[in-house]
């Protein structure tokens, strides 16, 4: 089969599936099918060629239309490329459409989204979490073989755990922000999602990188030499079972046995900060998306709501053009930032950010690859959790830590429950040391 | 907290609905990251970079854009180049 062909099968599977999964808010049909008919002439191809990749609908792609999942970004077009969807679009991929998200990237279900939930594949009365549900939800679906999400506190981990696939949530600084439309510019970063560990690496080796427009990416890489996963130390870090699904905890332990056997020790890590990361990161989270959603005011982007004068223009334009979630969090952000309260909420939050990533830098002293499940319960159905945002907030309370200390890591797929929903466990390694966690999920195969 | 003062400096119009939602919410969320007071953080540096680097600076020189024309047709109100915007100065 061609390449122009494998596009048109994978549309085809799109118009026939997608309108129940709801995984692409934007297909780009005939510009897929140019770009392979282009690739295919091309005499030396890049490697990526022959993969057809999805992004989220926070990342620019010139020409095409963003919205980040909002209504206040409705008909803005891109005016350039994010560098990492250039990256891609480098090494040949072809990019077929924009994928579904919780609105700014705000949410753990894609129920945030202004224009519709996505729903799992696996089973569609269950959400495919999020905020990078859409791009979950279309490798899953076979829609694409690789998507790119970003992943602020869990982002694109949780939603590979809820749809049965791989994500990584790269080390912080490795790959470039240009372009990607900023909820918490200190936690955000791209990923991919793929149905192989091979798929999720490529991709990643691709993205990453020292980019001169974001002066947050590292200008020099380390580079650490192979290790065998038969010459790792596997560290299981302790956590609260209260409130996990019975089935994960089960499936956790699985995958403990398996890697066990085929690492040279497991050692125990207590993480005594642990539990109060996710109450620092709702602080750190909120507050710099206060500072960063500040831009939407109508004047340069996107819908305008005329008032009496300029302020009330900017209120009702951002009262109009954001959703419930969104406002949530501005409402928090500006709380936490504000006159008297910054002492105590945002220097205190950032202060048990420091204390996180020390317990992240004792445990890498023993270990090369930290374990723990990827969330406390399978996917959830839609509707459960969307009036009660502290519980929505608690699904977040494995993956949120591994952004506070910048450090990389791997949701894995690994059993079911008795529902037939996926399970996912985590690897986590030291910054810079993506290459462990390919070895040791290749590990549990 | 005083949503009506809060939602004033976000520059974000509330409802009467969203306004009592958010209130009864936030009383739980809040209460929930008092719980970050029960750790004694006296001494700690606060992290403000996770990668540790600092003013990781591009040289001051201009670079040319090339697509001027499209950020200008984002904008709501336009008249010739320019973004519109409501009167500032009485």
């Amino acid at each position: 089969m061609n390449l122009a062909e494998k596009v048109k099968e994978h549309i085809n599977k799109i118009k026939e599936k997608d309108g129940e999964i709801k995984s692409f808010i934007e297909v780009w049909e005939e510009d897929s099918i140019k770009r392979a008919k282009e690739l295919e002439l091309k005499k030396e191809k890049g490697k990526l060629y022959g993969k057809i990749v999805a992004i989220k609908d926070n990342m620019l792609f010139e020409g095409k239309e963003i919205t980040a999942g909002s209504k206040i970004l409705k008909g803005h077009i891109s005016a350039y490329t994010a560098t990492a969807v250039k990256k891609m679009l480098d090494e040949d991929a072809i990019i077929i459409g924009r994928t579904n998200m919780d609105e700014f990237a705000m949410g753990s279900s894609n129920e945030n989204s202004a224009y519709f939930p996505t729903k799992n594949p696996i089973n569609t009365d269950y959400v495919p979490g999020g905020s990078s549900g859409g791009s979950a939800a279309a490798v899953a679906a076979d829609f694409a073989d690789i998507s790119l999400g970003s992943d602020t506190g869990g982002s694109i981990r949780q939603p590979a755990s809820f749809c049965g696939i791989y994500g990584l949530k790269p080390t912080y600084g490795t790959v470039s922000r240009y372009g990607l439309i900023a909820f918490a510019s200190s936690l955000d970063q791209i990923g991919p999602f793929a149905k192989t560990v091979e798929d999720l690496k490529s991709a990643y080796d691709t993205i990453k990188g020292f980019d001169p427009n974001d002066s947050t990416t590292y200008k020099e890489m380390k580079e650490p030499s192979d290790k065998k996963l038969s010459d790792m130390s596997l560290g299981i870090i302790e956590f609260d079972e209260k409130g996990c699904d019975e089935a994960v905890i089960e499936n956790f332990n699985k995958a403990i046995g398996e890697l066990s056997k085929k690492t040279k020790k497991t050692v125990k890590i207590k993480m005594p900060h642990l539990k109060y990361a996710i109450s620092s990161y709702y602080i750190v989270a909120s507050s710099e998306a206060s500072s960063n959603l500040a831009r939407f005011d109508g004047i340069r982007y996107g819908k305008y709501e005329e008032g009496k004068d300029l302020e009330s223009s900017y209120e009702k334009t951002r009262g109009k053009g954001f959703g419930t979630e969104v406002k949530r969090r501005i409402i928090l952000g500006t709380y936490a930032l504000s006159a008297g309260y910054y002492d105590e909420y945002y220097l205190k939050a950032q202060k048990i950010r420091a204390l996180v990533k020390k317990d992240f830098d004792e445990a890498f002293k023993t270990a090369d690859i930290l374990i723990i499940p990827t969330t406390p319960t399978t996917a959830f159905k839609i509707g459960e959790k969307s009036e009660n945002p502290l519980s929505m907030y608690l699904n977040d309370i494995f993956t949120v830590p591994v952004n506070l200390a910048g450090v990389c890591a791997l949701s894995a797929p690994y059993g079911k429950d008795r529902k037939g929903l996926p399970c996912g466990v985590q690897l986590i390694a030291d910054r810079f040391f993506e290459k462990y966690l390919f070895e040791s999920a290749k590990g549990l195969l | 907290m005083d949503i009506e003062k809060v939602s004033k400096l976000a520059r974000l119009e509330l409802n009467e609905e969203e306004k009592q939602k958010f209130s009864k919410q936030f009383e739980n969320i809040m209460k929930w990251i008092d719980e970050l007071n029960e750790i004694n953080t006296d001494g700690i540096e606060p992290i403000f970079s996770i990668t540790g680097m600092e003013n990781n600076l591009r040289k001051d020189s201009e670079e040319f854009f090339g697509n001027r024309e499209r950020i200008i047709k984002n904008f709501p109100n336009r008249e010739y180049d320019f973004a519109k915007v409501k009167k500032v100065i009485e």
